[in-house]
């Protein structure tokens, strides 16, 4: 083969990379079009795909409670969340006010989700990096989590439970003692997965000050949660609006950021994991002493 | 919080400030909402950014909604100052010429937003600079969200095993949409 050492004669170009509608690394359809330097992503153009499921197109033709059922599928591993938001946005048009009880329950609910949705979010980025173990260990906890939904709602994931007013169904007997073994075991859960990703090496070296976002560039860009807070900036809608969530009935700490990067969001996700286990035995214990309270009455009376 | 106060701090603020470009001034305890011209969008954003006692530093999120009437389209933004912990919502009527300004040079988020309602409503942002489909089918026709839009659709994506390939056709129902408005049986005066 000739060796060319003029260099000057060639035209050095970008390299435009299809990284495909199916890929194993981009969970979903996802289509990049990424425009390389070498091994240096410089642009990427992102056909996120058919995600629109038409869903306020359906609602046109249905009414608010025929709509519920929607919403958890918007977003399946946050269910709940998102059919406490629609339930809020009708309270907040209606003007109706829920009871503390259901409040409550409320933020049971939506607390086991926020569990869910965190062991989601961290094992399968351990996934991705390299790390198969917690992957399988956080299923199994979110298994267990789902128990708690099958048991209210009869459906593990899409539950339509939350409705608008209040609550499809009662809590069943013995509810609340299940979800305290529950969470007697699971921080040590959390330990088992902090153990094996903390101080990993390969993990360290592949979160740590990589994809960091200043403050300025998150606000602008319309952050919110994990990834604002990651920035810096103590923005928590559970601390802001406490009064309309009834989150100030509870003592929860909101952890921030320093740097900005994976590893920061990562930590993050890990407490307030632990910060939920708390509001969750709180309000267990809040349930039980009523029931208590309800079972004594009886009695006297 | 969202108190009252604070909102009411807002709301005099405002009408110091922008007491001739306001169309209509509501608020109460949750929402703080203002009506303005879309000749006025731009400049009013910018401010709402800068301006040391609004801080509205974050645009959460942006939506349009076809009304049926005169005025047709409304464009609802939704900001948040993370100062002063207001949420606002700024709802521009969208002109008959159905072209609007972008506000991407003041909030860089609401690039895919923007582009999400050119897709579904057809809304024409000026000066976006990328304003492509975004959720639809490439080569798609129509805007799927308008009132008029049906909800099945005109055209329906097949495999043909004469071609050989997947291959868009027209619409074909076994059934006709059905409206479900039965009266309720709890009504007293379907019986009477």
């Amino acid at each position: 083969m000739k060796m060319c050492r003029d260099f000057k004669s060639f035209k050095v170009k970008n390299f435009l990379l299809n990284f495909g509608p199916q890929h194993p690394a981009a969970h979903g359809v996802l289509r990049l079009i990424l425009e390389l330097d070498g091994e240096l992503v410089i642009k990427t153009e992102a056909h996120i795909g058919l995600l629109h499921r038409g869903t306020e197109k359906l609602i046109e033709y249905k009414n608010t409670l025929q709509a519920l059922p929607y919403f958890d599928r918007l977003d399946y591993v946050s269910m709940m969340v998102q059919e406490y938001a629609f339930s809020i946005a009708v309270e907040n048009l209606l003007g109706y006010k829920v009871n503390t009880y259901d409040i409550v329950l409320r933020i049971v609910f939506i607390e086991i989700t926020r569990i869910l949705n965190h062991l989601l979010a961290i094992t399968t980025h351990a996934l991705d990096v390299g790390a198969m173990t917690p992957f399988l260990w956080a299923f199994e906890e979110r298994e267990k989590l789902m128990f708690f939904y099958e048991r209210i709602s009869g459906a593990r994931l899409h539950a339509a439970l939350i409705r608008p007013g209040g609550f499809t169904r009662s809590v069943p007997y013995g509810f609340f003692e299940e979800l305290k073994t529950f969470l007697y075991q699971f921080p040590s859960r959390i330990d088992e997965i902090e153990d094996l990703l903390n101080k990993n090496r390969i993990w360290y070296q592949r979160l740590n000050k990589i994809g960091i976002v200043n403050i300025k560039d998150a606000l602008s860009y319309g952050f919110t949660g994990v990834m604002l807070r990651g920035s810096g900036l103590g923005w928590d809608l559970r601390i802001v609006e406490d009064v309309k969530n009834g989150y100030d009935l509870f003592n929860l700490n909101v952890p921030v950021g320093t740097v900005g990067d994976c590893y920061d969001r990562y930590l993050i996700r890990l407490y307030e994991m632990r910060t939920s286990c708390l509001i969750l035995n709180d309000a267990c214990s809040f349930f039980l002493i009523i029931l208590f309270l309800l079972l004594n009455c009886m009695i006297i009376n | 919080m969202l108190n009252n106060s604070l909102n009411l701090r807002t709301y005099t603020l405002f009408l110091k400030i922008f007491s001739k470009k306001l169309e209509l001034f509501y608020f109460d305890d949750n929402i703080i909402l203002i009506d303005l011209n879309s000749k006025n969008l731009q400049i009013i954003s910018f401010l709402l950014k800068n301006l040391s006692f609004f801080k509205y530093d974050s645009l959460i999120n942006l939506f349009c909604v076809d009304t049926m009437n005169i005025n047709r389209y409304f464009i609802l933004y939704n900001l948040i100052s993370t100062k002063f912990n207001t949420r606002l919502f700024l709802r521009v009527k969208v002109p008959s010429t159905m072209v609007i300004n972008s506000l991407i040079n003041i909030y860089p988020g609401v690039n895919w937003l923007e582009r999400e309602v050119w897709d579904f409503f057809g809304i024409f942002f000026y000066s976006h600079g990328d304003l492509r489909r975004i959720l639809t089918d490439y080569g798609f026709e129509g805007f799927p969200l308008r009132k008029n839009f049906p909800l099945t659709g005109f055209f329906e994506v097949i495999y043909d095993t004469d071609v050989k390939s997947v291959i868009y056709t027209f619409l074909e129902t076994t059934q006709e949409l059905r409206f479900y408005n039965f009266t309720t049986p709890w009504d007293r005066s379907f019986f009477f």
